[in-house]
């Protein structure tokens, strides 16, 4: 069995990944990309924390499961928000999108 | 002189770990983002390989199906969008690799000092409890999920 250290060092490296790709990124979708490796690594944490330790393996599961589900309706409100703010600013650009300044 | 079976398998779990960052860090630095997305799949479909590694079999085909929807959902995004070439200074590259990489080895150092009470757990999971001692986060899940497709379906039917 591979040790929870490794696994914790895995979702590190996973986690730190998605935040230089969230804070290299321009483009809004890639942002959106790699915040989609941060929800990752939190899932495998918890699936690894409830398998490797005394806390109940269908906890950390049933939270996998919770932020899994969570990500999907994410991804599908971002894809409706961005198409639309797509449709009046004709790019996806995070730099030209200043839609809450005023 | 052959290895057992427990060998083997932390062996693939090994691999299937480097495979799933080698998929993050396509997913992070290819210029291009469809094939951005498809790195994002092969690190998606990895995590949930690596699941079953973990005893967590529900969790693994769910992530399976989610890697297959994310995908999907990111392709429609960018035919409908714009899939261009994206282009950041060294300067700030390199800051930013050095502050993630900081992070990691404080994190690192943070888990090898923590006495985490180690216990193998092999229960699997029923989707009776979902029912019982997780009833209320899972009824407040479905009427946040609920908010959030009347939302989409809102957003989408606006005019430009």
């Amino acid at each position: 069995m591979i040790p929870l250290s490794h696994w914790l060092i895995f979702t590190t490296g996973l986690f730190a990944v998605g935040i230089y790709g969230a804070a290299t990124r321009r483009s809004v979708i890639g942002i959106f990309i790699a915040l989609e490796l941060i929800f990752l690594a939190a899932t495998v944490n918890l699936v690894a924390f409830s398998r490797t330790t005394s806390l109940s393996a269908e906890t950390g599961q049933i939270f996998a499961f919770f932020i899994l589900l969570t990500g999907l309706a994410s991804a599908a409100a971002g894809t409706a928000i961005l198409i639309s703010v797509f449709h009046i600013r004709k790019t996806t650009d995070s730099d030209e999108l200043q839609l809450l300044k005023w | 002189m052959g290895m057992n079976g427990s060998e083997i398998s932390k062996i693939a779990g090994y691999l299937f770990m480097a495979l799933c960052l080698l998929g993050a860090l396509g997913a992070v630095v290819l210029p291009r983002l469809r094939h951005a997305a498809f790195s994002l799949a092969a690190a998606l479909a990895s995590a949930g390989i690596l699941s079953f590694f973990l005893h967590a079999g529900f969790v693994g085909i769910l992530q399976l199906l989610y890697a297959a929807g994310f995908t999907a959902i990111l392709l429609y995004l960018l035919r409908s969008t714009e899939d261009k070439n994206e282009g950041v200074s060294l300067s700030y590259k390199v800051l930013t690799l050095l502050g993630a990489g900081l992070f990691s080895a404080l994190a690192v150092k943070v888990f090898q000092k923590t006495p985490w009470v180690m216990q193998s757990n092999t229960e699997g999971f029923s989707f009776g409890s979902l029912f019982g001692n997780y009833f209320f986060p899972f009824t407040l899940f479905l009427f946040l999920a609920l908010a959030v497709f009347t939302g989409i379906k809102t957003i989408s039917k606006q005019d430009a």
